[in-house]
C-alpha cells in the first residue's frame, strides 16, 4: 500500500503517463489480489477427517478434504489452519493446487498436550495467491469431537503374570504348568526355537516346519485406579494424572499380551466398573474411560473397590493404582487379595520404578 | 497417485529451478530497461554476467554465493558509489545514480546465499529500478517491455507465494517432534502436481485485470493539463503551428490526423498548378532569436472586388476541430474569401476566421489565383499590401535592404533581450552565415551588381542556387535531438546538424536570401501531395504542413521556393520496410496523440463522444432497420460483432474438439481391456492361487517367495511365470500396448503351465 501510494504521489507529481499506467497496475495488482482471494476462499468446499481417539502427546495427522466446484479458475496456495482449543498444538494443512472440479487431500498434524473429550469446531481456510499481499481467509464451522487418551509411557517392569495370550511364534508357551498342547505345523521362523523343529516332515520341504502349540486361554486384569482428590494440590493433581497415563499404558499393554482387561474407576458422579473383556472396542472403552475421568471429589477407592462384584475377580490379577501413597494398606487389600490370584497395589511412590513417563519425557 | 508425480512434488520442495528462472528473466529484463532508457549499457553488460551466472547454477540445481560478509561490504561499497555519484553530478543525475545503485545491489543480491526473505528483497529491488525508468521515460517500445515485466513479475510472485507456501508447510515442527517430517510426505500432503497450466491461465487473467485497471486509472485520475500534452515536452506531432521556433531539441512525429479537406474547382482545366497544391496560413517576414515573428495571416482579400481570372482556383475547405486554429488556408494570392457560417473575415491581411460553434468543423470558400500573376494581378496585389502595417511595407513592396542589416524591432513586438557575449556570438554566427551564402552565389552576386537592370531576374536564379545548394549539403530528418537552443538555428543547421525539417529548409533560404539582398519571406501552411488526392477532393492531414520561402521580384511578385529536398515530405516508397516503418511510425504517433498526449481536456473530449458515440450506433441501426442504409458506422458494428461472434464459435469449438478428444481417450482406454487381456489375468491369478492358496500378496511376492520355495518347479517355467507376471505389471499400468495375438499365445501359455503344475 505505501509503495502504490507513493507511485501515485509521483505520478501525479510528473504527470507522466507511463507513471500512471504503472500506478494503475499496483491499484490493479491490489484489486486482482482480493477479488481472487475472496473467490478462492468462497468457492472451496472443506471437510475434515479426524480419527476418532487419539493418545496424549502423540503426533496424529489429521486430512482435510478440499474440493473446488467451479467449473472454471484453480483455486492455489490454499491453507487450512484449526482454530483449536486450548490444549492442542497444530500444524497448518497447505495445499499447492486445487484444479476446477478438482479434490484433494490436504495432510496436517497435531498434538493433544492434555487428554479429554475435545470438540474442534472452526477452521479456517485461507490464502495469500496470488501474490502474497492479501492474505484472505474464511472461518468454517466443522463439529468434530476428539478423545484424547492418556499418554502412554514405557513399563519398566513386567508386572503382569506372563503366559497370557502369546503369539504363535514362540511354540513352546513359556507359561509355568503350561497348557499347550500340538496344534498343527507350519513353517520355520527365524525367532523358532529350534528344539521345535519336526525333522521328518522338514525332509521333502526347502523350508524345515515347527510343531505349533495351542493357545492358552487369556488370563483377565483387573486394574483399579484411584481417581479421589478432594483439595488436592496442583502437584498432587500431577501425581494422579501421572497414575492415569499409567493405567493407560497398563491397560494398553494388557491388550497387547492378550489379556481381559477391566477397569474399576470412580467419575465424581459414581463409579464405573467395566468387567474383564477382550476387543478392541472394549480396549477403546476402557481408555476412553480413563480419558474422561474428572476431578473426583466424592468417590474414594474404598467406595469404588465396594461397587465391584468380588466374584469378577475370581483368578484374575488385580493392579490397584493410587496416587495417594495411604492407600498402599488398608482393609480392602486383604479382601482383594483372597479373591484374586495376584494383587499388586502401585502407589505414586513406587510409580518412578515401574514405569517411565512420556509426559514428562516429552516435558524435558 | 502416479509415482512421477511424487517424485515431482519432492522436486518441488527441495529445488528452487522454478523460482529462479522466471526472477533471473524478471530482474535482467528491469536492468535492460532501465539501461535502454539510460542508453548505457554497461551496467547490462556486469547484469547480464551475474544473471547468467546465476541462471546457469540454478538450471544444474546448484547455487553460486560468497559468504555474507562479502555481499555486505558490497552493499557498502555501493552506497558510497551512489553518495559519490550524488555529489558529483548533483539532483539533475539523482534517478541514474539511483537506477546504478539498485542495480548493483541486485548484482551483490544474486552472489548472497538465497532464502526467501532475500527473493522478496530482489523483487522489490527490480520493481524499484522499473520505477525509476518509468520516472525517465514513456515510449512506445518502453510501454511495450513494461507489460511484459508485469506479465513476467506476476508469474514469478505467483511462483514465491506457492512456494512460501509449500516451504512453510515443509519447515513446520511440532513442539513434539524432533524433525520434519520426510520430504516426500509433506509433498504428499500438499502438493501432487505443479500447476503450471493454472498458473499461465491465472497470469492471463490478472494480466487483463491489469491492463484495464491500469487504463482506466490512466483515463480517471487527475490530470493538469498545462503539463501534460505532447507539445510541451521533448517530443512534438508534426501538424500546423501558428509560430515557428528553431533550436528545440525534439522528435517530430508524423500526425495523420485528418485535419481539413479541400476540393479544387480549377477554371483553366483538370490539372491543377502547382501553386496550388501550397495552402499558405502565415507568413513571417522577420527571424530573430531563433524564432520568425512578424507573422501575417494569409488568404486576404482585398477591399475593392478582385479582377475575375479564367485560371482562377477556388477551393472549398472544411477545416476540422483537431485544426486548433482560424487561421485561412489557401493558395498564394487568394484574393476573396466567402465564410458564410456567419462570421465574417476581420481584415484585408489577416484573415481569421471567427468561429460561431467552437468544436464544429468550419467550411470556407476561397478563391485564388495561379502563377504567373498578370501585370494587372500583381498591380492589385502590390495596392492591398501596401494597406499594411508600416513596418513590413517595405518587405512587401520589394524594396531591397541593405544585406546583413539588422533591423531594430518594431514597437509592441516581443523583444528578446541577450547579453553583450550572446549577442556576440549570434552576430558572429550570423557573419558565417552571410559568408557561405555569398560562397554559394559569388558569382550571381558579382553578375547582379554588374547588371543592375536585370537584378530582379538574378534575384531569383540566387534562390534557386540557395536551395539547391541547401538540398545538396543538407538531409531532411525529423530527429532534432542533435539541436542546440544556445546556439543560432539557421548557423546551427548549416554547420553542424547539417539536418532538419522543412522550417529548417525554409529559415535557412529566407535569411540567406535576405542577407544577400534578395527579398523573401517565410511562409507556413501544408503542402498536398499530388498523388494523395482522389479526383479535386483532398484531404489534409497533420503530416503535410510545411514551410517554404518567398520570393518577391517586381517582376513575377510572389513566388515559391522551396528548399527542402523533392519527395522528402511525402515519401511514398511501397517498399516493404517502408511500410513496416511506415506502420511503426503510425503507432508511435498514435501513442503519443493518444497516450501521452491525453490530459484532461483529451478526456473530457472523450467522455462528451460516448454518448455521441452510443447515439450515433443508435441511429445507424436504426436507419439500417428502416431505410435500409448502410453507412460505416453500422458496418464497423457489423465487423465488431462479427469479430466477437468469431471468438465465441472459436471458444465453442476448442471445447468440443476437447470434449471429443477426451470422449477418445476414454473409449481407447476402455478398449485396452480386450477379453484376451481378462483371460490372461484370469488365467495368472489361478496359476498363483495354486501357488500360493488364498493369499493377499501381489502377484510378485508370490514369484519370490512362494514360487522360489518349490524347488520341483522347472527353471524354466520359473523363468516364463516371472516373464508372465512382468508383462501383467506392463498392462496393469499401461505401459505395453500388446496386440489380441501376443496376448493369446500368453494365455495359451498359462494354460500349458497350469496343466503342468496340476501334474
Amino acid at each position: 500500500m505505501a509503495v502504490t501510494f507513493v507511485v501515485g504521489i509521483i505520478a501525479v507529481k510528473v504527470q507522466g503517463p507511463m507513471m500512471f499506467c504503472m500506478f494503475g497496475c499496483m491499484l490493479s495488482v491490489m484489486t486482482v489480489s482480493v477479488f481472487i482471494a475472496y473467490r478462492t476462499i468462497t468457492v472451496v468446499q472443506v471437510l475434515r477427517e479426524l480419527p476418532a481417539h487419539v493418545w496424549q502427546n502423540q503426533t496424529v495427522h489429521i486430512g482435510y478434504y478440499l474440493r473446488n466446484p467451479s467449473r472454471h479458475g484453480a483455486c492455489l496456495g490454499l491453507s487450512v489452519q484449526e482454530i483449536a482449543p486450548q490444549g492442542i498444538s497444530s500444524v497448518d494443512g497447505y495445499c499447492a493446487s486445487l484444479p476446477p472440479l478438482g479434490s484433494f487431500r490436504a495432510g496436517a498434524r497435531f498434538v493433544a498436550t492434555a487428554r479429554g473429550k475435545i470438540t474442534l469446531g472452526n477452521l479456517c481456510v485461507g490464502t495469500r495467491f496470488p501474490f502474497g499481499l492479501v492474505h484472505g481467509w474464511r472461518r468454517r464451522t466443522l463439529e468434530s469431537t476428539l478423545l484424547v487418551w492418556p499418554a502412554r509411557g514405557r513399563l519398566k517392569r513386567q508386572l503382569l503374570h506372563a503366559g497370557a495370550a502369546q503369539s504363535s511364534t514362540t511354540a513352546p508357551s513359556p507359561m509355568t504348568g503350561g497348557q499347550d498342547e500340538f496344534f498343527g505345523l507350519r513353517e520355520y521362523r527365524s525367532d523358532d526355537n529350534r528344539r521345535w523343529i519336526h525333522w521328518r516332515r522338514s525332509a521333502g520341504r526347502a523350508l524345515p516346519v515347527v510343531r505349533e502349540m495351542a493357545k492358552p486361554v487369556p488370563e483377565s486384569l483387573w486394574v483399579i485406579l484411584d481417581t479421589y482428590c478432594p483439595g488436592a494440590s496442583p502437584a498432587n493433581l500431577e501425581l494422579r494424572e501421572q497414575t492415569i497415563r499409567f493405567a493407560a499404558t497398563l491397560i494398553d499393554y494388557a491388550f497387547d499380551r492378550g489379556y481381559r482387561v477391566g477397569l474399576a474407576t470412580s467419575f465424581d458422579a459414581g463409579a464405573i466398573i467395566s468387567p474383564a473383556r477382550g476387543g478392541a472396542s472394549h480396549h477403546s472403552a476402557l481408555l476412553d474411560a480413563l480419558a474422561q475421568i474428572d476431578r473426583n471429589v466424592r468417590n474414594p477407592l474404598g467406595a469404588t473397590i465396594d461397587a465391584i462384584g468380588h466374584g469378577y475377580m475370581l483368578d484374575s490379577q488385580v493392579i490397584v493404582i493410587s496416587w495417594d501413597d495411604s492407600n498402599a494398606s488398608g482393609p480392602w487389600v486383604h479382601a482383594l487379595a483372597t479373591c484374586s490370584s495376584h494383587l499388586h497395589v502401585v502407589t505414586a511412590s513406587h510409580l518412578s520404578s515401574l514405569y517411565e513417563d512420556q509426559d514428562a519425557a516429552s516435558r524435558v | 497417485m502416479p509415482l512421477h508425480a511424487y517424485s515431482q512434488t519432492e522436486l518441488v520442495l527441495t529445488e528452487r529451478k522454478r523460482l529462479e528462472r522466471p526472477l533471473m528473466v524478471m530482474i535482467w529484463l528491469s536492468i535492460l530497461i532501465f539501461s535502454l532508457v539510460q542508453w548505457d549499457f554497461f551496467y547490462l553488460l556486469a547484469a547480464t554476467l551475474a544473471v547468467g551466472v546465476n541462471a546457469y547454477a540454478a538450471q544444474r540445481g546448484k547455487e553460486v554465493f560468497v559468504h555474507r560478509a562479502f555481499v555486505n561490504l558490497g552493499v557498502l561499497v555501493v552506497t558510497g558509489i551512489l553518495i559519490l555519484e550524488i555529489i558529483a553530478y548533483g539532483r539533475d543525475m539523482l534517478l541514474f545514480a539511483m537506477g546504478h545503485y539498485f542495480i548493483l545491489i541486485l548484482v551483490c543480491k544474486l552472489f548472497e546465499h538465497k532464502t526467501n526473505r532475500d527473493y522478496v528483497q530482489m523483487l522489490a529491488l527490480s520493481m524499484m529500478l522499473t520505477v525509476v525508468a518509468t520516472v525517465m521515460c514513456d515510449k512506445l517500445w518502453f510501454a511495450v517491455l513494461l507489460l511484459t515485466y508485469v506479465a513476467i513479475t506476476c508469474y514469478t510472485a505467483m511462483i514465491f507465494t506457492i512456494k512460501r507456501g509449500l516451504d512453510k508447510a515443509a519447515q513446520a515442527v511440532l513442539a513434539g517432534e524432533q524433525a520434519t517430517p520426510d520430504p516426500g510426505v509433506i509433498a504428499w500432503n500438499t502438493i501432487h502436481h505443479w500447476p503450471g497450466r493454472s498458473l499461465w491461465q491465472w497470469m492471463a487473467a490478472i494480466m487483463l485485470m491489469i491492463v484495464a485497471g491500469a487504463g482506466a486509472t490512466f483515463i480517471a485520475f487527475p490530470r493538469i493539463p498545462a503539463i501534460a500534452g505532447a507539445y510541451q515536452s521533448s517530443r512534438s506531432v508534426s501538424g500546423f503551428s501558428d509560430n515557428v521556433q528553431l533550436g528545440e531539441k525534439t522528435q517530430i512525429y508524423l500526425s495523420k490526423e485528418v485535419l481539413m479537406q479541400v476540393r479544387f474547382t480549377y477554371d483553366a482545366g483538370p490539372q491543377l498548378p502547382s501553386s496550388a497544391f501550397y495552402l499558405r496560413g502565415r507568413v513571417f517576414d522577420e527571424y530573430r532569436g531563433n524564432a520568425w515573428v512578424h507573422g501575417l495571416r494569409g488568404g486576404a482579400s482585398g477591399t475593392r472586388p478582385p479582377p475575375r481570372d479564367p485560371r482562377g482556383l477556388t477551393q472549398d475547405v472544411t477545416l476540422y476541430p483537431a485544426l486548433a486554429s482560424a487561421t485561412v488556408f489557401a493558395s498564394y494570392p487568394a484574393v476573396e474569401i466567402s465564410y458564410p457560417s456567419g462570421a465574417d473575415v476581420t481584415s484585408s491581411l489577416e484573415a481569421t476566421l471567427r468561429q460561431p460553434n467552437p468544436g464544429e468543423p468550419v467550411h470556407y470558400t476561397a478563391y485564388s489565383w495561379t502563377q504567373p500573376l498578370t501585370a494587372p494581378q500583381r498591380q492589385y496585389l502590390d495596392h492591398t499590401e501596401r494597406m499594411r502595417p508600416a513596418a513590413t511595407q517595405a518587405w512587401f513592396s520589394g524594396v531591397r535592404p541593405d544585406p546583413g542589416a539588422e533591423r531594430p524591432p518594431a514597437a509592441g513586438r516581443r523583444n528578446i533581450v541577450l547579453s553583450a557575449a550572446t549577442q556576440r556570438a549570434a552576430t558572429a554566427q550570423r557573419q558565417q552565415v552571410l559568408a557561405l551564402a555569398q560562397q554559394w552565389c559569388q558569382d550571381l552576386i558579382i553578375a547582379r551588381d554588374n547588371d543592375r537592370a536585370h537584378a530582379a531576374r538574378y534575384d531569383q536564379r540566387i534562390a534557386d542556387r540557395l536551395a539547391q545548394q541547401l538540398g545538396q549539403r543538407c538531409t531532411y530528418s525529423l530527429d532534432l535531438s542533435d539541436a542546440n537552443p544556445d546556439s543560432d538555428g539557421v548557423y546551427d543547421f548549416l554547420f553542424h546538424m547539417k539536418k532538419g525539417h522543412c522550417e529548417y529548409f525554409a529559415s535557412a533560404l529566407t535569411v540567406m536570401c535576405k542577407d544577400l539582398g534578395v527579398t523573401a519571406r517565410l511562409a507556413t501552411g501544408f503542402h498536398l501531395d499530388p498523388a494523395a488526392g482522389t479526383g479535386q477532393t483532398y484531404l489534409v492531414r497533420g503530416s503535410d504542413a510545411h514551410a517554404w520561402t518567398e520570393i518577391y521580384t517586381p517582376d513575377t511578385g510572389w513566388t515559391i521556393a522551396d528548399a527542402t529536398p523533392a519527395g522528402a515530405v511525402h515519401r511514398r516508397e511501397q517498399s516493404f520496410w517502408n511500410s513496416i516503418e511506415t506502420f511503426f511510425g503510425d503507432l508511435e504517433y498514435q501513442w503519443y496523440d493518444k497516450v501521452v498526449g491525453f490530459d484532461s481536456h483529451a478526456r473530457k473530449r472523450l467522455l462528451d463522444r460516448i454518448p455521441k458515440a452510443i447515439a450515433a450506433i443508435g441511429s445507424s441501426i436504426i436507419n439500417f432497420f428502416a431505410y435500409g442504409d448502410v453507412n460505416t458506422l453500422f458496418v464497423v458494428c457489423l465487423v465488431v460483432v462479427g469479430a466477437a461472434g468469431l471468438i465465441v464459435e472459436a471458444i465453442c469449438i476448442r471445447r468440443l474438439v476437447r470434449q471429443t478428444r477426451r470422449f477418445r481417450r476414454q473409449m481407447t482406454d476402455a478398449g485396452l481391456v480386450s477379453p484376451a487381456h481378462v483371460r490372461f489375468a484370469k488365467l495368472l491369478a489361478n496359476i498363483l492361487n495354486v501357488l500360493a492358496p488364498n493369499s493377499v500378496a501381489t502377484p510378485r511376492e508370490i514369484l519370490h517367495t512362494a514360487v522360489a520355495g518349490r524347488a520341483y518347479l522347472p527353471d524354466n517355467v520359473r523363468t516364463e511365470l516371472a516373464q508372465l507376471v512382468e508383462l501383467y505389471y506392463k498392462l496393469r499400468w499401461g505401459k505395453l500396448c500388446v496386440s489380441q495375438d501376443q496376448m493369446r499365445a500368453a494365455a495359451d501359455k498359462l494354460t500349458m503351465m497350469k496343466r503342468s503344475l496340476k501334474q
